[in-house]
């Protein structure tokens, strides 16, 4: 591949590049500005991350790397020609996608239900803005694997053509790498 | 693409998978056991960057792609690091 090819093919297309520096740029500056609120307000900080179930955050930490694994072995697999293991690795991606979706509307389910919302105080205000945003994120990136997998199916895609999927999982990956910047600052960092 | 190019392997990939949970869970240890305060905000952010950095390099492909890629994410995220670390300590 020349040099000028590689500068403006990454893999996933230039595009897709754009938007993961756009999103990760909007995340990490959105937790910087978390950490420092936190260095003003330390007892509410350390109240409301008490209150989280660090747990369950490294447990969908571990599922989504998991889905990034199997993610990148569909593309690798559909690389080699191999249509129907791609499309199976690509489906247990998504439901992966689907088990973080599930445990984190399950954390959300029970910050409900003891009446923290969004308002309840700086801490939460972050903690739902960042992790919703990420949730949705999450939820469109399933959308697009479960799509990508049925086209693929359609013998759509193949090793010959491959940009939509690369672009797809790259978008996955990005959801991967945003939650590695979030689950520390917000869970684990006191 | 020619066999002896950069093409990451299943081996490479599943190498850099079992790496992430081990520092995922390491990191989840440390933050529960050992480190608070500073120390603790340059430990998490020095395996941030490893986790990151791998999903970004093998998962993502990006090893293969022009290294102006890489060294810009590796800005973002030294940035990024280097204000947690600061507004922590």
């Amino acid at each position: 591949m020349e040099e000028s090819e590689r500068l403006y093919y990454p893999p996933g297309g230039i595009l897709i590049w754009m938007v993961i520096f756009l999103e990760l740029f909007t995340f990490s500056m959105g937790l910087v500005a978390f950490n420092f609120y936190r260095v003003d307000e330390p007892i509410i900080f350390a109240e409301g991350q008490a209150m989280l179930n660090t747990a369950l955050g490294m447990i969908n930490t571990l599922v989504l790397l998991t889905s990034g694994f199997l993610m990148a072995l569909s593309v690798q697999a559909l690389k080699s020609g191999k249509k129907k293991t791609s499309i199976s690795l690509m489906r247990t991606t998504a439901l992966l996608g689907v088990l973080f979706i599930v445990l984190k509307a399950t954390e959300y389910s029970e910050k409900l239900q003891i009446g923290i919302g969004i308002e309840h105080d700086a801490f939460f205000m972050f903690y739902w803005l960042l992790t919703g945003f990420h949730f949705i994120h999450v939820l469109i990136g399933v959308v697009i694997l479960l799509f990508l997998s049925v086209r693929t199916g359609n013998a759509v895609y193949g090793p010959s053509n491959l940009a939509d999927i690369e672009a797809g999982a790259a978008f996955w990956h990005m959801c991967d790498l945003i939650w590695l910047m979030l689950f520390p600052v917000i869970y684990l960092l006191h | 693409m020619p066999k002896n190019s950069k093409r990451t392997t299943t081996k490479t990939i599943t190498i850099v998978w079992f790496l992430l949970m081990t520092l995922t869970v390491a990191s989840f240890y440390l933050s529960e056991n050992q480190f608070s305060g500073f120390s603790l905000a340059v430990v998490l952010m020095a395996i941030t960057v490893a986790k990151f950095m791998s999903v970004s390099l093998w998962f993502m492909e990006l090893k293969q792609a022009h290294p102006v890629w890489s060294l810009a994410l590796v800005m973002l995220l030294t940035v990024f690091s280097a204000l947690i670390i600061f507004s922590t300590g």
